[in-house]
């Protein structure tokens, strides 16, 4: 099983499968391709509200970076590369949709009947979902990235192509935002 | 250390559950603070949680890439014309000769933006700025604009209020490193940066929506709107906590202050 970049360090791994990827290996693409497909597809889900949208950036956006494979420098982060094409391609839907407002999510279900405690529980993560879904799309992309991919404010700036100091602002504003709208519904219930 | 300046450093941290000794020591007598920085811990763990369908054609498309042909094949790939290609950052040969053909472009986005500045439909309605805008504040506007590659790429006003925006908070943003690095004596001309962006940029653009339908163009109106709204609240608020900075800090809100305030009346008249 290769592991992929999770932090910082891109492994050895996938160092080569991504230089065996140039060369023309689509086995090694297709291995890349395994390991940061469900995430981006999630990252990009959290931006579209739609699962179908999410699903076609997904895909475009690998092959994006297929195509554009000989243009990446070895050595350099490939996840950070591979979310800004995603980023870019997510930005020109956009632009072309002419569409200002991002849906609502339709996907998340409401809470069902069963024991109190996890109706709590999954009314607590609707709630969670609501808020972050609020955000302005800019926040919410870059919490996202802070939050779930754990990049640097650094990486967040390259994926996004903005400065460092915009993507701790997005950052600073998401949480603020999210503590704002959830209060008190983050407090740890008491035993 | 007061409460509101702690929660401004937590905020900012790459990792809030690494605290520095100066907020650590602040939350172990600040029981209030510690159980704010318990929910902002919460809440980071939490997100990742949201749910999300799981794709659905992931083998589908190894499956794609696997085949002799080229995927690209499959169907054209759209990428912007004539805009730097910056989602695939390459070796340092080839990045030199784009920064030679973005040279190049950039000339002739020069000489087109200079013809088109001056086609600008720059007074639009009773309500824009009677005022006519100083040559500084154009000028000013300008040197911000000339070299930003979202700017050339932009083709319609609802695409240029979308970037102006995102300029404004990135001045605004510079404005809080520049008082963190003690730059306070740069801090006016940020300031007065900001007020340009919003007089000469932000409200020309909302005014030349016109051909947005009504609804899409309140919303938009109403988001730029509630965006400048909250850089006033921030600046006044670090106008409270840093005195030296307050005059250009209080500048900067009273330019979003007028922004958020045109820009709802312009929402409310479409």
């Amino acid at each position: 099983m290769v592991t992929l970049d999770t932090g910082e360090r891109a492994t050895a791994d996938e160092s080569t499968l991504v230089r065996q990827a140039q060369r023309g290996d689509r086995t090694a693409f297709a291995t890349l391709v395994e390991g940061y497909y469900e995430r981006l597809h999630r990252w990009l889900y959290q931006l579209t509200h739609d699962r179908h949208s999410a699903e076609d950036l997904t895909q475009e956006s690998f092959l994006k970076a297929f195509a554009n494979l000989h243009r990446f420098q070895a050595g350099s982060n490939f996840r950070a590369w591979l979310f800004r094409i995603a980023h870019n391609t997510f930005l020109n839907q956009r632009r072309a949709a002419s569409r200002q407002t991002d849906p609502l999510p339709t996907d998340v279900k409401g809470a069902e009947e069963g024991p109190v405690e996890l109706l709590l529980q999954k009314e607590a993560i609707a709630h969670l979902t609501r808020a972050v879904g609020r955000l302005p799309a800019d926040f919410r992309a870059a919490l996202l990235l802070r939050v779930e991919e754990e990049m640097s404010f650094r990486q967040i700036a390259d994926v996004l192509n903005i400065t460092e100091e915009t993507a701790r602002w997005r950052v600073f504003k998401a949480r603020q935002k999210l503590l704002r709208v959830l209060g008190d519904s983050l407090d740890e219930e008491k035993p | 250390m007061n409460c509101e300046t702690v929660h401004q450093r937590v905020l900012g941290l790459e990792r809030p559950d690494r605290l520095p000794a100066e907020v650590s020591a602040h939350l172990a007598r600040c029981s209030a603070c510690t159980a704010w920085h318990r929910r902002l811990l919460r809440l980071e763990r939490e997100i990742p949680t949201i749910p999300a369908p799981a794709p659905l054609h992931l083998q589908d498309f190894l499956a794609r890439l696997q085949e002799q042909s080229s995927p690209v094949e499959a169907g054209p790939i759209v990428l912007p014309v004539a805009v730097p290609d910056r989602s695939a950052p390459g070796p340092r040969k080839e990045r030199g000769l784009q920064k030679l053909a973005l040279a190049i472009a950039l000339a002739a986005s020069l000489l087109f933006f200079a013809v088109a500045w001056w086609a600008w439909p720059r007074r639009l309605g009773t309500n824009h700025n009677p005022t006519a805008p100083t040559e500084q504040q154009v000028s000013l506007l300008e040197a911000r604009l000339k070299d930003d590659a979202r700017w050339k790429a932009a083709r319609t006003p609802q695409e240029r209020l979308e970037v102006l925006t995102h300029v404004a908070d990135e001045v605004h943003v510079q404005a809080h490193s520049l008082i963190r690095a003690g730059k306070l004596e740069q801090l006016k001309g940020q300031a007065r940066l900001y007020r340009a962006i919003i007089e000469d940029g932000i409200l020309p653009q909302a005014d030349a929506l016109k051909d947005l339908a009504s609804s899409e163009r309140t919303i938009l109106l109403q988001q730029v709107a509630r965006h400048l709204a909250e850089t006033e609240s921030a600046a006044e608020r670090l106008a409270l906590e840093v005195p030296s900075a307050a005059g250009p800090l209080r500048e900067i809100a009273s330019a979003a202050r007028d922004g958020d305030r045109r820009l709802r009346h312009l929402a409310a008249r479409s």
